[in-house]
């Protein structure tokens, strides 16, 4: 959460002047700042679909659909999995998107992401080198090139990785409250770490 | 010379650009509009820092919520044309190097693709600059915009759109104001649709720009009890705040504000000679009534159906997420026909923001997407991008009923959608790209094949800030076996290590050292870099020191 709440601060108009100035361009400081927010992984959605896809092609159906439904279920439909468990918890709901998937050539899916995964990483250096190119020669500038590359791919790839963590905490603490009889709307941190209340 | 002049001396169209001679002859019919000082359209880059150390001197004692640069081109706001919503504005700190980037940033603005192609499609003069109008930023309780037709000097039909703060969000399309509509007939009530307001945005006092979203910010209010609102954001010298409760059963104007706002209307017709006027306004907390811009209108007053639609009323804004145009049929990935996955190739799709569960309808090759919330860093927003998709987020929630299957188009670079009038509607031309023949490619790394692109040598880029050495046999192993290689180090120094028989160090002036093969011809004049086809995206002259 903390590094979502940093994201909102970065200083992204302060970059996009100092892109336009080396750039000489607007649009070319928007299409560069974009370029650089790129996960170094795959985000959720693409990792989760990489996950279905991987599961749609294994033999056993009934365990891959088990696996789905505790792996990467919680992150399938709309909300979170803090107070009710997602559709794809469910192993038979899983089996049915196993299936949607299976009939619409998962091979294909697996290529369309690997490329555009690929092309998108070779868009991230080519602009990455093009602002460094830029910037040659003033090593005030070519410092905030190099500072805000870093933390542009780092702030996409924290967004991505806060939520699939967010929804699996979420799921997690209800399962545990179902066990423990607990109201998942109301519980605290000491209770999950099993510590009595003062 | 005069680099820059008052606001209220502003007489040339030509000079100053249309915007400012009418707020001119505005102060001079005794309207309240905000002081300023006019940069002209014909300075020189070479003059802008001058003139803006002119613009310091005058703010110094003026601008607390710092200041705002707004172009003023010569058919901005004309009658034929408004140009709405395309030329730039920009709120900048009272520092040299903000304000002198802010003027930049406008000036250029006037230069762009977007305004050349709209002044042709409307049939005026492309411009080839603009002025510049910088004021002190007000900090209002509410601003908003008022669109009028009048006969003999008299209101027949008005519409006022008024949000609390300021009305960036309102003129942009993101958010819906608090609507009053009239017409003067006897017996004629009129009408009142409240506003969809899902944030303030104020201009920020600088120390407000380091506060943690979270916060509470004292609102501007003609109230005597205080408001406050906690902050959700803040960038670009803006506040974006969350509405408070308290305000959410509040209409925005009171009655005597609504009269005060009539009884302008006709003035500024007056002052302009103009049969219809759209105006900005706004009014600060101690009651007082600004007018910010005053032009013809050049549409009809805005009925029930334009709410929530940009002043041209086709067209709404959003943040860029993933750049790139995109033209197809809606289709609404969170209702009817769409929500069951039945989304094909070419699609635009428009959504809340987007989960794995559609994944499926992305892998499908979808024009382009846009999204009603998040922002350059949502979920929506990077896996646009990891698909190459563009994409457009934050968008107004208005964009939800736009049927299915109409045809829009998304500029993922520029941040809007539009209703698209034909599908075969010609995309912006793209800029040409050069041949590749004879040129040097500044890559990351050294290619895993030979390129065939007609390339004469790969140039390495060595960063010393962050790259390890550079495997400088390897780029000369790679040069014997007919892959001409070279190395960039972006600073004069360090010197590159000492480098392999074959080679020689250049310093290039202005842009660092250079490891040329000694057998290869002479230096490049540039270097070029591409991708995506390949096609150069960025080139930058060199000149060995």
């Amino acid at each position: 959460m903390s590094t979502h709440v940093v994201n909102w601060l970065l200083p992204e108009a302060h970059w996009e002047i100092l892109l336009t100035r080396l750039f000489g361009a607007r649009e070319m400081a928007l299409t560069c700042l974009s370029a650089l927010q790129l996960p170094a992984e795959p985000g959720h959605i693409l990792a989760a679909h990489t996950t279905l896809l991987t599961l749609a092609a294994a033999r056993d159906r009934r365990r891959a659909a088990e696996t789905l439904a505790a792996t990467t279920g919680h992150l399938y439909g709309p909300g979170s999995p803090a107070a009710t468990p997602m559709p794809c918890e469910d192993p038979a709901r899983a089996a049915a998107l196993l299936d949607a998937v299976s009939a619409a050539d998962p091979v294909a899916a697996t290529t369309v992401i690997t490329r555009g995964m690929a092309r998108a990483r070779a868009r991230r250096e080519a602009w990455q080198t093009a602002a460094i190119l830029a910037a040659a020669g003033d090593d005030d500038a070519l410092q905030q090139v190099r500072a805000l590359s870093l933390i542009l791919g780092w702030a996409a790839g924290s967004e991505e990785r806060r939520k699939e963590l967010r929804h699996r905490y979420l799921a997690a603490a209800r399962r545990w409250c179902g066990l423990a009889r607990a109201d998942p709307r109301c519980i605290t941190i000491a209770d999950l770490l099993g510590e009595q209340p003062p | 010379m005069t680099r820059v002049t008052d606001l209220r001396d502003a007489d040339d169209p030509a000079r100053y650009g249309g915007k400012a001679v009418r707020l001119a002859k505005l102060i001079t019919a005794g309207l309240a509009v905000p002081g300023g000082l006019v940069l002209p359209a014909q300075l020189t880059d070479v003059q802008a820092p001058a003139a803006a150390d002119l613009v310091l001197a005058w703010a110094s004692d003026r601008a607390p919520y710092r200041l705002i640069a707004r172009s003023s081109a010569p058919a901005e706001d004309g009658p034929a044309a408004s140009f709405a919503g395309l030329y730039t504005s920009a709120f900048t700190p009272a520092e040299p190097g903000s304000l002198l980037a802010a003027i930049r940033q406008v000036r250029g603005a006037a230069r762009s693709a977007t305004i050349r192609a709209y002044a042709t499609a409307r049939g005026v003069e492309p411009p080839d600059g603009a002025a510049v109008i910088v004021q002190p930023a007000l900090r209002p309780y509410a601003s908003g915009v008022l669109a009028a037709h009048l006969e003999t000097g008299t209101l027949r039909e008005w519409c006022i759109e008024a949000v609390r703060g300021l009305a960036e969000p309102l003129v942009s399309g993101q958010q819906t104001g608090e609507t009053h509509r009239g017409r003067h007939q006897a017996g004629q009530r009129h009408e009142l649709v409240p506003a969809e307001q899902a944030s303030i945005v104020l201009p920020a006092r600088a120390h407000e720009l380091f506060l943690p979203p979270g916060e509470w910010i004292g609102l501007p209010t003609p109230a005597r009890t205080p408001v406050r609102a906690k902050l959700q954001t803040s960038g670009g010298g803006l506040l974006r705040l969350y509405p408070p409760p308290q305000y959410r059963q509040q209409p925005i104007l009171t009655r005597q504000m609504r009269d005060r706002l009539l009884q302008m209307a006709p003035a500024a017709a007056a002052a302009l000679t103009l049969g219809t006027v759209d105006l900005e306004w706004a009014i600060t907390p101690d009651g007082a009534l600004h007018l910010l811009q005053a032009r013809p209108l050049t549409r009809p007053v805005p009925g029930p159906a334009a709410t929530g639609t940009h002043p041209d009323g086709r067209t709404w804004h959003g943040i860029p997420a993933s750049p790139g145009q995109g033209t197809g049929p809606v289709a609404h990935l969170d209702t009817g026909p769409a929500a069951k996955g039945d989304i094909g190739h070419g699609a635009v799709i428009i959504c809340q923001n987007l989960g794995p569960h559609a994944a499926s309808a992305l892998l499908r090759g979808p024009a382009a997407i846009a999204a009603i919330s998040g922002g350059p860093l949502s979920h929506a927003a990077i896996v646009a991008r990891e698909l190459g998709i563009p994409c457009v987020t934050a968008m107004p929630p208005a964009i939800a009923s736009i049927p299915a299957e109409t045809t829009v188009t998304v500029d993922g670079t520029g941040g809007t959608l539009r209703l698209t009038q034909s599908p075969q509607q010609a995309p912006p031309a793209q800029e040409s790209t050069p041949a590749l023949t004879g040129a040097a490619i500044l890559t990351s790394h050294l290619p895993a094949g030979l390129p065939q692109d007609g390339r004469r040598v790969t140039v390495v880029l060595h960063d010393p800030g962050t790259d390890p050495a550079p495997d400088l046999a390897r780029i000369a192993a790679a040069t014997e076996a007919g892959m001409t290689s070279a190395v960039f180090q972006p600073r004069a120094e360090p010197r590159l290590a000492p480098l392999p028989p074959g080679f020689t160090d250049y310093h290039l002036t202005g842009a660092g050292r250079l490891a040329w093969p000694s057998g290869s011809a002479g230096l490049p004049p540039a270097f070029l870099v591409v991708c995506d086809g390949p096609k150069v995206i960025y080139q930058r002259r060199i000149t060995p020191g």
